[in-house]
């Protein structure tokens, strides 16, 4: 019994697949045509759900991805020893490399400055990036000034917070900054070393040296030992990270927007979705619960 | 009938979501306060930062009071149930999937009036400072984070309480308990037992209430109304 259905399905098998074909080509061309056309239609769905869904997977990549730009734990004991006077100098002593923030704890607290550049630096303007990390003169050193990061109404405030309830407050260069504004202010601030002493700034511009030689890999210390004692600051981080500072200013500061959660971003829906999810379970817990429990 | 469960769940629940409607109207723009108008102070023209200051102060308070707002609906929900040991409920000719079913709508179309006090709160916050450079508001997405861990807390509580109030009390204390003392707890445990990392546990307990897709991921994301 079971011999002679094996052949009998097989033969069946074999009948469908001749005739399969034979059948499609029978039918009337029109019918063909419409089903190209829903092929083709169904193939275009197909493509822009993969496209959607590759987007939002490479959103997600891009914010691992700006977690992982940094310079490998390796590099950095070396570097150290290594690292050129300019850049240790910039970065306000050789250890400070190792002073890691976060990208997106970064980005907040560069936000949070009341210094305009430190604020226009992280939505991408490259020259506000320069100004706020002090990259823009031709000392070798580089330095930031007080007049590029605050106007005069900022500077102010900032003097009114820093000296209220301190024995600054009576200093006349503090009184005559609150009582005229402008001038004065900045003064005031160029007398505190205020460049030098926003620990964002610092922070900053240790992320951006890990950024330039993560960015560089392979050899970014031999290009930096390479250029001499004599080399700039721009020349030496140019060399790191193999770009022109301004290129590197522009990636680094986008790399602390992409390491940011955004608003309204896929994760954003992903958990608004699960949220809806948890709560559909609940309710349908809830409404098959078949006890009434009276009095309890 | 859904008349009548609006009615009764109305009457069980208007006391407590005043003062819950007014906070949720109240905190967004609580959030700006003293920031918007300039004001005559020296330090006036550092309100963009302080903006985000006091953004990161009151942060924490959007995700306690949905939590609130959800459990005080959810709660309220079956009150009138226990009072009366079910007799309300058995006495009508209706399922008990649908009785149910009717109670979570109830209350979720409550819900609706603490968001939208939530989202008209948070729209004028936003319209009342002027935003400086890198600066956006999301009052709009904060809104809907609010609905989505409200709904995720009322549903919790809404399940238990469908129990009874022991259930809801026992699981409340056990979870205020382990929040409390479960590190203490944790602690002690590994001097007996060897190889034991209580930090690692703690860590690793931690992560898997918060990360995705636990229920209470949605109140560890970012709550800020304004941001970069």
């Amino acid at each position: 019994m079971c011999r002679r259905t094996v052949p009998r399905a097989f033969l069946a098998l074999v009948a469908g697949l001749l005739t399969g074909p034979a059948l499609l080509t029978s039918q009337e061309p029109a019918t063909v045509e419409e089903l190209r056309a829903e092929l083709e239609v169904l193939r275009n769905r197909i493509a822009a759900r993969r496209a959607e869904a590759r987007s939002e997977r490479e959103a997600a990549r891009a914010q691992e991805a700006a977690r992982s730009r940094d310079v490998s734990p390796a590099l950095v004991g070396p570097l150290l020893m290594e690292l050129p006077d300019v850049l240790s100098e910039w970065l306000g002593g050789r250890g400070q490399i190792n002073r890691v923030v976060p990208p997106a704890d970064l980005l907040l607290r560069l936000v949070l400055e009341p210094s305009a550049a430190h604020r226009r630096c992280t939505v991408g303007e490259v020259d506000a990036c320069r100004a706020a990390l002090g990259l823009d003169t031709e000392e070798k050193g580089g330095g930031a000034s007080v007049r590029q990061w605050y106007d005069p109404g900022v500077a102010r405030g900032v003097v009114w917070e820093r000296a209220n309830g301190t024995s600054e407050w009576d200093r006349s260069d503090v009184q005559a900054c609150l009582r005229q504004s402008g001038e004065p202010c900045l003064q005031v601030l160029d007398r505190w070393g205020f460049t030098r002493a926003a620990p964002v700034t610092m922070a900053a511009r240790a992320s951006l040296v890990r950024f330039a030689l993560a960015e560089g890999a392979e050899g970014a210390r031999e290009r930096m030992a390479a250029l001499g004692p004599d080399a700039t600051l721009h020349e030496l981080l140019s060399a790191a990270a193999r770009r022109p500072v301004k290129v590197l200013a522009a990636e680094w500061s986008a790399s602390l927007r992409d390491a940011h959660p955004r608003h309204g971003g896929s994760q954003e829906r992903r958990d608004r979705g699960t949220a809806l999810a948890w709560a559909s379970l609940f309710a349908f817990l809830a409404m098959t619960n078949t006890r009434w429990r009276i009095g309890r | 009938m859904a008349r009548q469960m609006l009615f009764v769940h109305w009457k069980a629940v208007r006391w407590g979501l005043l003062p819950l409607l007014l906070a949720a109207f109240a905190l967004p723009l609580l959030s700006v306060q003293g920031l918007g108008g300039g004001g005559s102070a020296p330090d006036a023209d550092l309100f963009g930062y302080r903006l985000m200051e006091m953004g990161a102060v009151w942060r924490p308070v959007f995700p306690l009071l949905a939590a609130a707002v959800g459990t005080v609906l959810a709660l309220s929900a079956w009150v009138w149930d226990h009072h009366t040991g079910h007799v309300y409920a058995l006495s009508l000719p209706v399922a008990r999937w649908r009785y149910a079913s009717l109670k979570f709508g109830t209350g979720a179309a409550f819900m609706l009036l603490p968001v939208g006090a939530f989202a008209a709160g948070a729209a004028l916050a936003t319209a009342s400072v002027e935003l400086p450079a890198g600066l956006v508001a999301y009052p709009g997405t904060l809104t809907l984070r609010f609905l989505a861990a409200t709904l995720t807390v009322y549903g919790l509580f809404f399940a238990m309480a469908s129990g009874t109030i022991r259930t809801v009390a026992i699981v409340l204390a056990v979870g205020i308990g382990t929040l409390v003392f479960g590190n203490q707890a944790l602690g002690f445990v590994a001097q007996f037992v060897p190889g034991m990392d209580a930090e690692a546990v703690t860590t690793a307990v931690l992560r898997s209430i918060t990360a995705w897709p636990s229920p209470f991921r949605i109140f560890t994301g970012n709550w800020m109304l304004f941001d970069v």
